[in-house]
């Protein structure tokens, strides 16, 4: 009898260990059941996030600015704090072929339409853009705008400035823009054409001509670029435009400008250079840069050189403030707080020309 | 007791070997009945870069994973650059052209339910929790190192 009157306790010794567990797991199912409740609110709500309606400006609105700070240098007289610009950009879409971009650039007490422009796709080969764009004259040029967050270094190399800040090309262009590319065996091969509006001599600088023409002649510009399968991270291109031009001593200068762009970036190198050749019957040029950069977690130290060289007696580079011979060289660090939102950048620069300048520069880029 | 060991030893290599058959892997996935089953893996590169994005006349829909692991190894293996790397490729790239970057969608579910019912969309995603391959192709499988 007794063993009969233990064998309840045992049951229930027993047993208590899954009454307990049976407890524990209502428990981990109810918190179950509240956190599948929060990931499906926030999933509906990643879902409206994507529906919202990307055809209107503002849809995918973004700025650019940097503020710096220079030791005396052939563009600054003195020591000083500054900031370049403020670049506002919004691009969207409506439905699978049509898009939009533009971006203004707030630079001091000018606000300047840097860059406007409608797209229809209508294929992979054939994109047609009416507007205001960068001039597909090289890589550089094509790839970085008015936003030096996402570039490597402080500034752009000095000849390839925009035209107001003394460079020596047209980078502009009002016009209409086609380009497309077609993967061969090879490797992607890619057209870029534009015909616009050419350049003006205005002011001592290349004036883009956004509103309209002093000439009826229209500059064209041609980049063919191949991204070939053998090498990875390997682009090169060859480049041209040609476009009339009046000068102060020269009326209806025709200019030709080619030339031929390389970049490799692979495993945190990265390497770009582009030459470029300047002709009219009066005089020719030649300018050149080669840039070098390795990213290391949040770090690229990086190098750069840059040359221009110019004949005396072009009347092109004659009228233009920068172009005289000039070289430069330049090392720096950049840090990424943040590599899309924000960077440091640490830079010793050696400006040759008749008279030389060495100078350092640090930058605080943004994004948002 | 002498067999014991034999036995142990035999037990510890068929774990290890189904634990390699269960590897994590990656499909690349795309609709069965759209214009991308054929596709290279250097399409899916230029897919991914925005390099793509008509085929047949059918707008192509690339559809990404969140942030981690299968992410990283898809883009090492196809457009050969980090998540870091990938993602100021495509700050570039709207600010130049203004083409929107690859979506993200919610859930594993929604990838394989848009790559069902769009046909010229492509998504990748841990092959293991693909149950049901119905109205789906898988054109390329990577493994997560």
């Amino acid at each position: 009898m007794k063993r009969l009157t233990k064998i309840p306790f045992i049951i229930i010794l027993l047993l208590f260990p899954f009454y307990v567990h049976a407890d524990e797991l209502s428990a981990i199912q109810e918190t179950v059941a509240r956190q599948q409740e929060q990931i499906d609110f926030l999933s509906q709500k990643i879902k409206d996030h994507e529906n919202e309606d990307s055809s209107k400006f503002g849809w995918n609105l973004g700025l650019f600015g940097d503020i710096n700070y220079t030791t005396k240098s052939r563009e600054h007289p003195h020591d000083a704090f500054y900031f370049h610009e403020l670049s506002l950009y919004s691009a969207a879409s409506y439905g699978d072929r049509l898009n939009f971009l533009a971006e203004i650039a707030f630079e001091h007490e000018e606000a300047d339409i840097e860059r406007v422009w409608i797209g229809y796709t209508v294929n992979d080969l054939l994109v047609i853009r009416a507007g205001k764009f960068h001039t597909a004259m090289g890589y550089w040029n094509k790839t970085y705008h008015h936003g030096r967050q996402l570039f490597t270094t402080v500034d752009r190399p000095f000849f390839l400035a925009f035209e107001h800040d003394g460079g020596v090309l047209p980078v502009h262009i009002t016009g209409l823009e086609i380009e497309g590319s077609k993967a061969f065996g090879i490797g992607r091969l890619k057209y870029e054409f534009e015909l616009g509006n050419g350049p003006e001599m205005m002011g001592g600088m290349l004036e883009p001509n956004n509103a309209s023409d002093n000439n009826s002649s229209k500059q064209p510009v041609l980049r063919v670029s191949l991204r070939p399968s053998a090498v990875k991270g390997l682009s090169v291109g060859v480049f041209a435009t040609n476009f009339e031009v009046d000068t102060s001593t020269k009326t209806g200068l025709d200019e030709t400008i080619y030339g031929a762009d390389i970049v490799y970036a692979a495993n945190g190198f990265e390497f770009i250079t582009e030459g470029f050749i300047f002709y009219n019957p009066d005089g020719d040029g030649i300018a050149c840069y080669g840039q070098l950069s390795y990213t290391y977690g949040d770090w690229t130290p990086y190098a750069r050189y840059e040359r221009l060289e110019v004949q005396g007696t072009d009347p092109y580079f004659k009228d233009l403030p920068g172009g005289f011979d000039r070289r430069q060289t330049i090392a720096g660090l950049k840090y990424d707080i943040d590599p899309i939102r924000s960077s440091l950048k640490f830079q010793y620069r050696h400006d040759d020309a008749t008279k030389d300048y060495d100078v350092f520069e640090t930058q605080w880029s943004f994004h948002f | 007791m002498k067999i014991f060991k034999p036995i142990a030893a035999l037990i510890i290599f068929l774990f290890l070997s189904i634990s390699q058959a269960h590897a994590a892997e990656i499909a690349v996935i795309v609709n069965a009945s759209g214009p991308l089953v054929s596709v290279s893996e250097a399409d899916i590169a230029d897919i991914y870069l925005g390099e793509k994005r008509f085929q047949d006349d059918i707008k192509i829909v690339p559809l990404l994973y969140p942030e981690g692991a299968a992410k990283e190894a898809f883009l090492r293996e196809t457009v050969r650059m980090t998540q870091k790397e990938y993602k100021l490729y495509w700050t570039k790239k709207i600010f130049q052209e203004g083409t929107p970057i690859p979506k993200t969608p919610a859930s594993p579910a929604d990838i394989i339910n848009t790559v069902k019912e769009t046909e010229g969309a492509i998504g990748f995603l841990p092959k293991e929790i693909l149950k049901d391959l119905s109205g789906i192709k898988i054109i390329m499988v990577i493994g997560i190192k």
